[in-house]
């Protein structure tokens, strides 16, 4: 069970992109120590935004993100590092560089001045592949890696880094069936066994719902919608946001005995 | 539109060639007034044969050393432009200053040469080839003078211009004392022994002159021995420090007009890796003014006098 | 053999090819053999002209290496290996401030200080300062071309890779504008205009003791930042926010490694002009041997570029004249010209000569694999 202290903060955030195009507006989350949150919503919605706001990648035109109760803005990249690992959608894939390379740059932050590896930090770097599935490969160059043996590369760098917090944008978009549920497995236990705080954006409504603590719906840079799976995906929720007519049903098993519904879209909603 | 674009192309040509073509034909810039000797047909050393059809009165010299050869040959009347500047690189600056009324430029442009209405142009082989085309073009002559190995070769060069002239008398004349000069050079250095010498340029890099070039005849006639050319080397080439330390010379020549307060003069003697020259410690550094010492005209004899007087200062020149 | 171990190996082979060669180039140059040791042993002229091929061989091992250094930290900063040093605008800048020193100071530096002297013969330290004044132009023309080109690209507190791209564009062409103007204004006066060509071509002929020293501190600057950029290039590989998230200051990784290619390049080409071809082409051809990482890609440039600019002069300056000697000794008078003259061309010319058809040849044989 999560402890109530918030580790990460947005209060009151906005963010307008060049050409006055508002990605968020007034948008206040709070994710709380040992959590897995999901920020769902549609294309535009600010989900990313949000992340990287909350990242400390991006400073925010208003307001402020407080990591572990310290302005984001004051923080160092370094420092920022420690706390959070961030983990995107996409990336260019460096040439020449084996997984194992790449998941051990994820030990950066916590390099001495000289930036030399040591024995420790490969031990860490070999766990880290280990744990996110991606052992087997770790000799293979990154290029010659699928999308989603490269998605479990990045997760396995995220976890070398061994920041308490973990964002995640859209961790699962390039896995199959099986290996969505398998990875999403994987970071809640992360979670449950090793209290890290999670917070990942997602398009897959039924994985946030399976997994996720609390979610946030987010809608044209506001939040819709907040609270546990059951409060937040509710038909006529889903319905306003999404602009579609879904099927409705609840998990028969959950992973913490809670009620958990599935949603199935069926048809764009006629305007 | 396929046949109409080059169609019109092909017309508007033919019109606009017909057009320059009328100019030059109904164009005649001066009177054809019978010279005696004239027309004649010059074979040019360096390119085609000439013909000039009458004595030449306006005469355009294209470069300085053009204007150098010119000024002794002909009437400074005659001349119908030189360029600007004749007034600082000239062998004579102050005759040009005296004649401030002939027409100068700047730049040797076939709109401004043409503008002066020249009946002969002399030049030499390194002006713009399209700038010479466009000039023969409207018939005006260009006599071309050749660059030569060897002092010998201005004698050649002297005649040409006095004949496209009709400066016969005053070339010979010409011909005669730079003859004379030179003899007199080398009668008073009957008695002298030879030195060694290095002709040394340095802009950044340091070069010499090795045989197959004036300079070289030039340092041989003023009693020197070019030690560039001893070892092989020909025309303009590279030498560092180390080749010029090695050959040792008795004497180094540089350009320069203010002796050896010239900058090419204070390189050579305060350049760090050269101080152990035998030349720099006895600062036996020859300065010649670089206006005789790259002159194609018959002033090439100063620079041999200006080169002995330094090389051989007990032959009393 | 792993990758690791070839990167090894090659720095190995490298590192004992640099003092061979300095050798060979102090034995053999335009006047004949001189055994080396003659620089201790002989205080004088053999000694001397040792020591002058020294100097020569240190310039050229340094300007080499500076110049393949640069061109590595620029691929790796424009994430592009077509990328070069000149693109931040450097060499543009060096030329305009010698070409400016030029026109101020009269065909040769050296002249400005000489009457300071007493007795007209100025004190070797002064004569020294005059020869650097030059070089010393070219160096500040250098720095201030990459501080513009850095004031501009900064956008929002972050440094803009595109912004620096066409910041140095701008840069070289302000610079080509301006020095062209210059040179016609100039025409006139026959000293600049011999100055200014020698100094376009470039030359590690007569370099002394003052021009190796420039250059290798500003080698020495640049090798001393590898350890903290080289990984941290590595990063930025992926992006600049990807590597952010790691903990990396990309604002100030970029800055440092702009500064040690501003400072590579700059001390190179205010000592020896413009040698082409060595900052592009040098790293690529180490990524072809060795595929490394930033950090042994740097070190392995540096020691590359060395190595070829060192062999050039070796060849060039040491064996051809030798060579030359050779054959004419032989009787082949017009084979010994023929060599004579390819010894005295500029290694800039040589480098470009030799360089760019290797360069096309690596790149048709790298879009094959492809």
């Amino acid at each position: 069970m999560a402890d109530h202290d918030s580790v990460l903060m947005a209060h009151d955030v906005s963010v307008t992109y060049p050409g006055a195009i508002q990605a968020l507006n007034h948008v206040s989350v709070e994710i709380r120590r040992g959590e897995f949150v999901a920020l769902i919503g549609p294309n535009g919605s600010g989900k990313s935004t949000l992340l990287r706001s909350l990242a400390g990648l991006m400073h925010p035109d208003s307001g402020d993100v407080t990591i572990d109760g310290k302005s984001a803005r004051v923080l160092t990249p370094l420092e920022r590092a420690r706390q959070v690992a961030y983990v995107q959608s996409l990336s260019d894939t460096p040439e020449y560089m084996t997984a194992s390379e790449f998941t051990l740059l994820g030990r950066y932050a916590h390099l001495s001045g000289w930036r030399i590896f040591s024995k420790h930090d490969r031990d860490i770097a070999k766990d880290a592949l280990n744990r996110a599935g991606a052992f087997a490969f770790a000799e293979r160059f990154m290029t010659e890696l699928s999308n989603g043996e490269r998605q479990r590369v990045m997760l396995a760098r995220a976890l070398a880094q061994e920041a308490p917090i973990l964002l995640l944008d859209e961790p699962t978009s390039a896995l199959d069936a099986r290996h969505q549920f398998l990875t999403s497995a994987l970071i809640r236990k992360f979670c449950e066994r090793e209290g890290k705080t999670v917070v990942a954006a997602t398009h897959d409504l039924n994985l946030a719902s399976q997994f996720a603590d609390r979610l946030y719906l987010l809608k044209s840079g506001t939040v819709a919608a907040q609270g546990t799976p059951l409060e937040t995906l509710t038909k006529n929720c889903l319905e306003n946001v999404y602009e579609i007519d879904v099927a409705y049903g609840y998990f028969t098993e959950t992973i913490d005995g809670t009620q958990r519904p599935w949603v199935l879209p069926i048809a764009p909603r006629k305007k | 539109m396929l046949i109409v674009v080059p169609l019109a192309a092909v017309v508007f040509f033919s019109i606009f060639k017909r057009m320059a073509g009328q100019v030059a034909t109904s164009r005649d810039w001066h009177s054809v007034t019978l010279s005696p000797g004239f027309p004649r047909s010059l074979k040019q050393p360096s390119g085609k044969d000439i013909t000039i059809a009458a004595l030449p009165v306006r005469i355009v010299a294209a470069n300085c050393g053009a204007a150098d050869i010119l000024q002794e040959l002909i009437d400074p009347k005659r001349f119908a432009a030189v360029p600007v500047q004749v007034e600082e690189y000239a062998v004579d600056p102050q005759f040009w200053k005296n004649h401030a009324g002939i027409p100068r430029f700047e730049k040797f442009q076939a709109e401004r040469i043409l503008g002066y209405r020249p009946d002969l142009v002399v030049s030499s082989s390194f002006q713009d080839g399209s700038t010479a085309a466009a000039i023969e073009a409207q018939r005006v002559p260009i006599l071309y003078l050749k660059d030569f190995e060897a002092l010998d070769g201005i004698r050649d060069t002297i005649a040409t211009v006095g004949k496209a002239t009709g400066s016969e008398v005053a070339a010979a004349k010409i011909i005669a004392q730079f003859d004379a000069q030179l003899k007199t050079v080398a009668e008073a250095l009957k008695e002298t022994k030879p030195v060694t010498v290095i002709l040394y340029s340095n802009f950044g890099t340091g070069y010499t002159a090795g045989s197959g070039v004036c300079q070289n005849d030039i340092i041989t006639r003023a009693g020197g021995i070019n030690l560039a050319a001893q070892h092989g080397m020909k025309g303009h080439v590279p030498l560092t420090f180390e080749q010029l330390l090695r050959m040792d010379p008795d004497y180094i020549v540089v350009s320069g007009n203010d002796g050896l307060d010239s900058p090419q003069a204070k390189v050579v003697l305060s350049e760090s890796s050269l101080k152990e020259l035998r030349a720099v410690k006895n600062r036996h550094i020859a300065v010649v003014p670089s206006r005789y010492l790259i002159a194609l005209s018959q002033h090439a004899v100063e620079a041999v006098k200006s080169v002995a007087r330094q090389l051989h200062p007990e032959a009393k020149l | 053999m792993t990758i690791h171990r070839r990167s090894l190996l090659i720095g190995a082979v490298l590192l004992a090819a640099l003092p061979a060669l300095m050798l060979l180039a102090a034995a053999w140059a335009e006047t004949g053999y001189i055994s080396p040791l003659a620089v201790l042993s002989d205080s004088g002229i053999d000694g001397f002209i040792v020591k002058l091929r020294l100097y020569r061989a240190l310039c050229a091992a340094g300007v080499g290496g500076s110049l393949a250094l640069g061109g590595a930290m620029a691929q790796g900063l424009f994430r592009n290996p077509l990328a070069d040093p000149g693109l931040l605008g450097v060499s543009g800048g060096a030329g305009l401030g010698a070409m400016i020193g030029i026109a101020v100071l009269g065909g040769h530096g050296a002249t400005l200080f000489n009457s300071m002297g007493a007795h007209g013969a100025p004190s070797e330290f002064i004569s020294a300062l005059g020869l650097m004044a030059i070089p010393a132009m070219a160096m500040v023309g250098a720095m201030l071309a990459a501080f513009v080109v850095y004031h501009w690209s900064v956008r929002q507190g972050q440094l803009s890779i595109t912004m620096i791209l066409l910041a140095g564009l701008a840069l070289n062409s302000l610079a080509g504008a301006a020095m062209a103007a210059l040179q016609t204004l100039l025409l006139d006066d026959l000293q600049i205009t011999r100055a200014i060509v020698s100094w376009g071509f470039g030359t590690l002929d007569d370099r002394g003791a003052s021009h190796a020293l420039i250059v290798w501190i500003g080698a020495a600057f640049s090798l001393a930042a590898i350890p903290f950029v080289g990984l941290e290039l590595d990063m930025l590989a992926s992006g600049d926010s990807d590597a952010e998230s790691l903990g990396a200051d990309t604002r100030r990784i970029k800055t440092l490694v702009l500064v040690g290619i501003a400072l590579s390049t700059a001390t190179a080409v205010a000592v020896c002009g413009q040698i082409g071809f060595v900052g592009l082409l040098v790293p690529h051809l180490v990524r072809r041997l060795a595929r490394p990482r930033h950090r042994s890609l740097m070190v392995l440039s540096f020691l590359t570029g060395a190595t070829m600019l060192l062999s050039v002069v070796a060849i060039q300056n040491g064996l051809l004249p030798e060579l030359s000697q050779q054959l004419g000794a032989a009787g082949y008078a017009t084979s010994s010209q023929v060599f004579r003259r390819l010894a005295t061309v500029q290694p800039g010319v040589t480098t470009s000569l030799f360089g760019a058809p290797f360069f096309l040849v690596l790149l048709i044989r790298q879009t094959r694999r492809w």
